[in-house]
């Protein structure tokens, strides 16, 4: 399941559809940051998302994938997986998981800013635009709405005094965003 | 607000940017301490006309009435005006950065900055540029001719087509100009002639300005006077 629209984006491998609503439903409601649950039954390695909540199996077994991004992943397991990864019981209230899944953000948060000063995901809506995408097909991309795209355009043309599609195009070939 | 009892000095004090404005009104330097009405006067300026484009210039949110009041005033005044700075822009502005921008890429160490890309983006803001001066030249300003020598509904309706295919407060030009002082201020890497790269900064955020200033004498003069002329025949 899938919220449109919002600005972090959770992927989970394990959870039945039921812990997935039940998650989304306690980060609406308990949680300040705009977050939305992407269900599926097996992850698929996708670069776009914010976090990913996973089984010790699907770690593992992709650990290749999971390792680079160990600060972004949370493992449904009451032990440590790989005593890498940070860890949350798979039998635990939705509440304890939606806690687990806000401070990965947060802590992410802080340190997702790169020297340009641009977020992960306003990088992401960058390359899209260099790519020449529309506004709609980088919201499809990134499973977020048209008007948050538009938000990130807004900042990352307000970070980086760059206005025009050709000189965000050109800022992205200069930084090795595309 | 500048006036016609205003010291001309002291327009050029305000904002030396300014003079590439005079200079369009065959106006140079060494003015003396003569106030706008007479210079005007000396050199068979109209003084109305004149404090309109400096107004303009001037101040952000100074609207001319003038351009709304009536149909004909100072048409042609308008257009040569533009046809002076497009020319100012092709054989001048355009020019200059380019030469400031090779002998800064000849100057700099190769493949330690990121100039070139720079460069490629000037091109890109160049072929635009000219091409809008070459449809104002070709297009735009002609339309506007026809219908003062010889009203006609064609004319008219011929004219009427083309403003509606200029858009609107388009800003696309400007926003290409702001980009590369941005990418020159913000995003420049690597050894570089740092005299030449001023000489660059500087030209370009001189273009910049004017660009803004014409910008706003198309949209707020050329374009209502254009728009009154066209419906003022077909009626």
């Amino acid at each position: 399941m899938a919220v449109q629209g919002k600005e972090y984006v959770v992927e989970t491998a394990g959870l039945t559809e039921l812990q997935s609503v039940g998650l989304q439903y306690a980060l609406d409601k308990y949680s300040d940051l705009e977050i939305s649950v992407v269900r599926r039954e097996q992850t698929v390695p996708h670069t776009d998302r914010d976090c990913w909540l996973v089984t010790p199996e699907t770690a593992i077994g992709q650990i290749g994938f999971f390792m680079p991004r160990k600060e972004k992943t949370l493992v449904l397991s009451r032990d440590c997986v790989e005593d890498a990864f940070k860890c949350v019981g798979n039998d635990s209230p939705v509440s304890e998981i939606a806690g687990a899944v806000e401070s990965i953000l947060l802590s992410n948060k802080k340190e997702q800013s790169h020297s340009n000063g641009l977020s992960s995901r306003e990088t992401d809506v960058l390359r899209g635009l260099a790519e020449g995408l529309t506004a709609k097909e980088i919201a499809d991309r990134l499973c977020i709405s048209v008007n948050t795209v538009l938000t990130h355009r807004k900042n990352i043309s307000s970070k980086l005094g760059i206005r025009s599609v050709s000189g965000l195009s050109l800022y992205a070939m200069m930084n090795g965003v595309i | 607000m500048y006036f016609g009892s205003t010291r001309l000095a002291d327009v050029i004090f305000d904002d030396f940017t300014i003079i590439p404005v005079l200079n369009r009104f065959g106006i140079s330097l060494g003015v003396g301490d003569m106030d706008i009405e007479s210079v005007c006067r000396d050199r068979n300026i109209d003084t109305e006309f004149f404090l309109m484009i400096v107004n303009v210039c001037a101040s952000d949110g100074y609207i001319p009435d003038t351009a709304l009041s009536s149909v004909n005033y100072g048409v042609e005044e308008v257009l040569s005006y533009l046809d002076n700075t497009n020319e100012y822009y092709a054989s001048v502005a355009l020019p200059n950065i380019e030469r400031h921008f090779r002998a800064l890429q000849d100057r700099s160490v190769n493949g330690s900055n990121n100039i070139e890309f720079l460069w490629m983006f000037f091109q890109e803001l160049k072929k635009e540029l000219l091409g809008r001066i070459g449809s104002d030249k070709e297009i735009w300003f002609p339309a506007v001719r026809r219908v003062i020598a010889s009203p006609s509904a064609e004319s008219s309706a011929a004219l009427a087509e083309i403003v509606a295919s200029v858009p609107k407060d388009e800003k696309a030009i400007e926003d290409k100009v702001d980009d590369l002082t941005s990418f020159f201020v913000i995003h420049l890497r690597g050894e570089y002639d740092q005299n030449l790269c001023m000489a660059v900064v500087t030209s370009l955020m001189s273009l910049e300005k004017d660009i803004k200033r014409n910008d706003r004498i198309r949209e707020r003069l050329l374009r209502p006077l254009s728009v009154r002329l066209s419906e003022g025949v077909s009626k």
